[in-house]
């Protein structure tokens, strides 16, 4: 495959955006649910790992040393719950219930989240659902939603900078402390969005007619194994739930 | 393709659909801020609320936007599907579907001008969120009980005390009343911040 069509020269071995949707939707899945079944449990061990070659897949060796680390020592914090040594709703307790149910039930969807974008041109998004015949009436939104999680995340860290320079904060005045961060952020959302229109004009999302992309996508030899993949994680998913 | 053509001024366009794709992501991220709090036992039951509070601005904002029908049923109905992907259940997906769909038909009702239309809009559509507690409700004990492993037992007694239908009821009331507290701090924003700045 020519790196440079398919835009994401980092990568070791490039996956269909297709198939990356199919993974992002089994791995989270999986890693969301309650089920404290041995078989799920090893399950979501091999899926925590199989974020963990992804993330070395685009040669984020030091995320991916943080992110074993971080969820090695969520999982700790579950067995410290689990065993009831500390009361759940106690100040300290609250906290570690909230940093362990952030790392072990959302991290390795947020990583997958991550990679998933970072791999992914909202070009090559938007041939591959055209190519599955999605309307536009989903696919454009969807494209918007990939693409702004990033950029509100930036935005608001730049109001942040701003209103802890002004001295505004949550701690002293919570409806300042709201309506100075909501505001900005809202206003920029907006500006971002005329301007997105205006991007997705001059790409001729606007017309009726099907659209022809410089985007390459297919299915190779890594979507096959990674559909195999999911496959067997979905059997040994719904097995697990039936035996309970 | 022909007919589309023609009726162009009545579908969306790709603005519409971009509008949409950003205000459901700001949702969103309201949505699971306050949704966070839930693990607190009486948040649990009454984070719904919180959101109808917290989200009036942007919906508000949003709704002025809105001209064309089927613009609140999409952003509803993503909104849902992202939160089932982040383990709110799959029952929100046709709450989403249906309040969204009752929000267009009211704000179109007023020609998407009416404030007043508005507000009865956003209180419907704040409604939908109940549909992510559904299960906690409908599952009662079994279902607090299923949390005592991974949350401990304070919290799971602390919320089978609150389960019930009549605090289900609760919730839908409160949610109400907190859309249109919600709704006319989003229109006192609206005046104070986003006309003068001329983009709402």
């Amino acid at each position: 495959m020519n790196r440079l069509e398919s835009g994401n020269e980092e990568a070791l071995i490039n996956f269909d955006p297709r198939t990356k949707l199919m993974l992002l939707l089994v791995v989270n899945t999986v890693i969301i649910s309650d089920s404290k079944s041995l078989l799920i449990s090893g399950l979501k061990i091999a899926l925590v790992i199989l974020v963990l070659f992804l993330l070395i897949d685009v040669k984020k060796i030091k995320m991916s040393v943080t992110y074993v680390l971080i969820y090695l020592l969520a999982t700790g914090g579950d067995y410290i719950l689990i065993s009831g040594r500390i009361n759940g709703m106690s100040a300290g307790g609250l906290t570690l219930r909230i940093l362990v149910y952030l790392v072990v039930r959302m991290l390795p969807s947020v990583m997958l989240a991550w990679f998933v974008l970072h791999t992914t041109k909202v070009s090559e998004f938007i041939a591959a659902m055209q190519r599955m015949h999605f309307p536009q009436t989903i696919t454009i939104p969807f494209a918007t939603i990939f693409r702004f999680f990033p950029t509100l995340a930036d935005e608001y860290l730049s109001i942040q900078d701003a209103m802890k320079m002004r001295n505004i904060r949550f701690g002293t005045d919570v409806v300042a402390g709201i309506e100075y961060r909501m505001v900005p952020l809202l206003v920029s959302v907006t500006k971002i969005g005329d301007e997105l229109s205006a991007a997705a004009m001059t790409r001729g999302l606007t017309t009726e007619n099907k659209r022809t992309s410089y985007s390459e996508i297919g299915f190779h030899l890594q979507d096959i194994i990674c559909f195999i993949l999911m496959a067997a994680s979905v059997a040994i998913f719904v097995i697990g739930l039936l035996r309970g | 393709m022909n007919t589309a053509v023609k009726e162009e001024s009545k579908k969306m366009g790709v603005k519409d659909l971009i509008t949409v794709g950003i205000f459901t992501v700001v949702y969103f991220v309201i949505f699971f801020i306050s949704a966070m709090t839930g693990m607190v036992p009486i948040m649990a039951v009454f984070y719904p609320v919180l959101i109808a509070l917290l989200a009036g601005i942007p919906c508000i904002l949003f709704f002025t936007k809105v001209k064309k029908f089927g613009m609140i049923t999409i952003m509803a109905t993503l909104s849902a599907l992202l939160l089932w992907l982040m383990g709110y259940g799959y029952m929100g997906i046709f709450t989403g579907v249906a309040f969204g769909l009752a929000a267009d038909f009211i704000l179109k009702s007023g020609n998407y001008k009416s404030f007043l239309k508005m507000v009865i809009g956003y209180v419907v559509f704040s409604e939908w969120v109940i549909g992510t507690q559904l299960p906690m409700f409908i599952g009662a004990e079994a279902y607090a009980e299923a949390f005592r492993e991974t949350q401990g037992d304070a919290f799971v007694d602390g919320l089978e005390k609150l389960i019930s239908w009549g605090m289900c009821g609760v919730v839908i009331v409160a949610t109400a009343v907190a859309a249109v507290i919600g709704a006319f701090i989003g229109r006192a924003v609206l005046k104070k911040h986003f006309e003068r700045a001329g983009i709402a």
